[in-house]
């Protein structure tokens, strides 16, 4: 399947780094003042995927998520705790579905097709990949808008600190916030690569070819022909659309990227 | 319709009337409410209405014969998904993939020691793994020995109607012959809170589509349907208990929490979903509505049907029975719409009191029997979100 264009950032708390958030000038200013941070950039990245394109709106919308509107779960979970027994303030709680992203996106384009948000920890990414594909393959002239965001708050850093246990994150990465945004298929337009394949199940479904390097994410030790892809794009849920934006930039005939939750693995075929 | 038939082989489900398939029909025929006080969770909302699953977590873990300390989403999931496959008659012989759907996950069990985690306690840091709304699709594979893809939906209330589409497109693609498709998700105090916060609580058991409705109840349960590509079953000798024809998402983009006045989206959903199954909009013999029974959701919804039917078919919120389940409406009444078809039964929308003004339609008041080939079912979330599947009895 024909990728398009393609849009990320990883922003790394603590790390002196500043974040390059693409498409930030393209967020009409009414909706960016009502949003909080992290939203802002994930949809700055989204329109700037829609704009390298060239389209103005997607005819489907496919998104994934690890931990969904964090930030405003958050403001709720507090909210409930200060104000027991009285009269909450809605909004956050309005905004912690974890189709929030999937459904600002479609509101600020009036996109009214198919709008689909799955959440599988690391793997999330790839369900989107796969429903993107299969629509796609029922209507082959639709452009598709596939991505995948994760918040981070300080939070994460300390369950991280308290229940780490993934022995194949490199030393020195932390959890972090990010995303990237792809837009798949049409009948014309720029072509960044190519989706060659999508596979998830458990590992003996999931057949890893020779001919590709592989690109590990945070749960996978890293193969003899690639290497672990944390330390580029920041340890979060979303790593592996940001690692396929990555992918796509790299020079060579395709990459293979490997990922896991669970029992469960993804594998994303990209070339360029 | 260029497509293998996507046939519905095994149905589990468990919701405030009752657990299993069975009790499911038996208070529907009788048209009984699961609504009322909470008697088993202690949650702190005596004064609510709720269709609460009547079942401690401990008696749950016992049918599904698993450890009790799990979330209560993960206990309702596996007692309806165990019955799904028994019902298939699948076994572990086969390659299931399991698309499942939850807006709460583990939330039940993270929400009391979440704010303590903000502030760097560690009291009950063993439940945060557990959190996650994807987690409860892995445990459910787990313990089912599935051995397939797993993801899950989250797309708030249409989630699981969401998950049943996703498996149709599984199936019709070749990429998988068997499909578990549903939706769990258990009260808690976050969602609670959430809709009493934007209220959209009725203070008395639920009236969907009446005049005076009051918002809606919350309930929980969990659903799951095995999804099998048409010959496979017949292959092996399983009469198709009715099939998933038809189904569509579409986005409102009008408003996050509010469907826009003319029901745009539901119109669409339901439009297409009816163009995916080959039927027209005469073919359909009944309508298990979302109807939560809030002053935007069934006002709205009844002008799409109306838009969409020239005579609008019989119409129900089964809702006002359970109780609305979040990410498990969808499959769960898509459970009730195969039950339907099954039986011959057309459930009741209860307490409907006096139609919407303006509306020139309303909804069937009492359980009864008749012919019902063809159901319409649809689910709507918030961000927009909103799907419609359609359930028949032939391919």
């Amino acid at each position: 399947m024909i990728i398009r264009a393609a849009a990320h950032y990883t922003l790394r708390p603590g790390s002196g780094e500043e974040a390059v958030v693409p498409g930030m000038e393209l967020l009409p200013k009414p909706m960016a003042r009502r949003m909080i941070a992290p939203v802002r950039r994930t949809m700055a990245c989204a329109l700037a995927a829609l704009a390298e394109a060239g389209i103005e709106r997607p005819d489907a919308i496919c998104y994934g998520t690890g931990l969904g509107c964090l930030a405003d779960t958050r403001e709720f979970l507090l909210e409930i705790e200060r104000n027991a027994g009285s009269l909450l303030a809605p909004t956050s709680f309005m905004r912690s579905t974890h189709n929030t992203v999937a459904g600002l996106i479609a509101l600020a384009l009036k996109a009214q097709g198919p709008n689909l948000t799955f959440s599988q920890g690391f793997t999330s990414f790839h369900a989107a990949l796969l429903a993107a594909l299969m629509h796609l393959e029922r209507r082959p002239g639709d452009r598709v808008l596939v991505g995948a965001s994760d918040e981070h708050l300080p939070l994460l850093d300390h369950l991280f600190d308290a229940l780490h246990g993934a022995a194949h994150v490199p030393a020195g990465a932390r959890p972090a916030e990010g995303a990237a945004f792809f837009v798949l298929g049409g009948a014309d337009g720029p072509v960044k690569g190519r989706v060659v394949d999508v596979r998830m199940g458990p590992a003996d479904r999931v057949p890893v070819r020779d001919d590709a390097p592989v690109w590990t994410g945070a749960l996978v030790p890293a193969a003899a022909n690639g290497a672990s892809y944390v330390h580029r794009t920041g340890l979060h849920h979303s790593a592996p659309a940001v690692a396929m934006a990555l992918a796509l930039a790299d020079a060579g005939p395709g990459v293979q990227l490997m990922d896991r939750e669970g029992e469960q693995h993804g594998l994303i075929h990209v070339a360029r | 319709m260029n497509h293998p038939p996507v046939a519905i082989t095994g149905i589990g489900a468990i919701s405030a009337l009752g657990t299993g398939t069975a009790a499911q029909l038996e208070a529907l025929r009788a048209g009984r409410s699961g609504i009322g006080h909470l008697t088993h969770l202690q949650l702190p909302f005596p004064e609510l209405w709720f269709g609460e699953v009547k079942a401690t977590n401990t008696d749950l873990a016992a049918l599904a014969g698993v450890d009790p300390d799990r979330s209560r989403t993960v206990l309702l999931g596996l007692v309806a998904a165990q019955e799904a496959l028994r019902d298939a008659g699948i076994g572990a012989d086969t390659v299931v993939d399991l698309l499942s759907a939850s807006t709460v996950g583990g939330m039940d069990r993270s929400e009391a020691f979440a704010t303590g985690w903000m502030t760097g306690g560690v009291d009950g840091i063993d439940r945060a793994p557990g959190h996650a709304v994807g987690d409860h699709a892995l445990q459910l594979a787990r313990h089912l020995g599935l051995r397939g893809l797993v993801t899950t939906l989250s797309t708030a209330c249409s989630s699981s109607a969401n998950a049943l589409m996703l498996g149709a497109w599984l199936i019709r693609s070749g990429r998988a012959e068997v499909v578990l498709a549903g939706g769990t998700d258990a009260l808690c105090r976050f969602t609670t809170a959430g809709f009493r916060a934007l209220s959209a609580m009725d203070g008395t058991p639920c009236r969907p589509f009446s005049a005076d409705r009051g918002g809606m109840n919350l309930g929980e349960g969990a659903a799951y349907l095995v999804l099998e590509r048409a010959d496979r079953a017949a292959a092996r000798g399983r009469t198709p208990l009715a099939y998933l024809a038809g189904a569509a998402n579409t986005n409102d983009a009008h408003h996050q929490t509010a469907t826009s006045p003319d029901g745009e989206g539901p119109y669409q959903a339901m439009r297409a979903a009816l163009e995916d199954a080959g039927r027209a909009p005469e073919a359909v013999d009944l309508i298990n509505a979302h109807g939560t029974g809030t002053d935007n959701n069934d006002g709205t919804e009844q002008v799409a049907m109306e838009r969409l039917f020239a005579t609008v078919p019989p119409f129900v919120s089964t809702k006002s029975a359970t109780g609305h389940t979040l990410a498990a409406a969808g499959a769960l009444e898509a459970v009730f719409s195969v039950l339907a078809i099954r039986h011959g039964v057309v459930p009741a929308n209860l307490r409907f009191t006096a139609p919407i003004e303006g509306s020139r339609s309303a909804p069937n008041t009492a359980p009864r029997e008749a012919r019902v080939a063809t159901v319409l079912s649809t689910s709507f979330g918030f961000g927009g979100n909103d799907s419609a599947l359609v359930l028949t009895a032939t391919p």
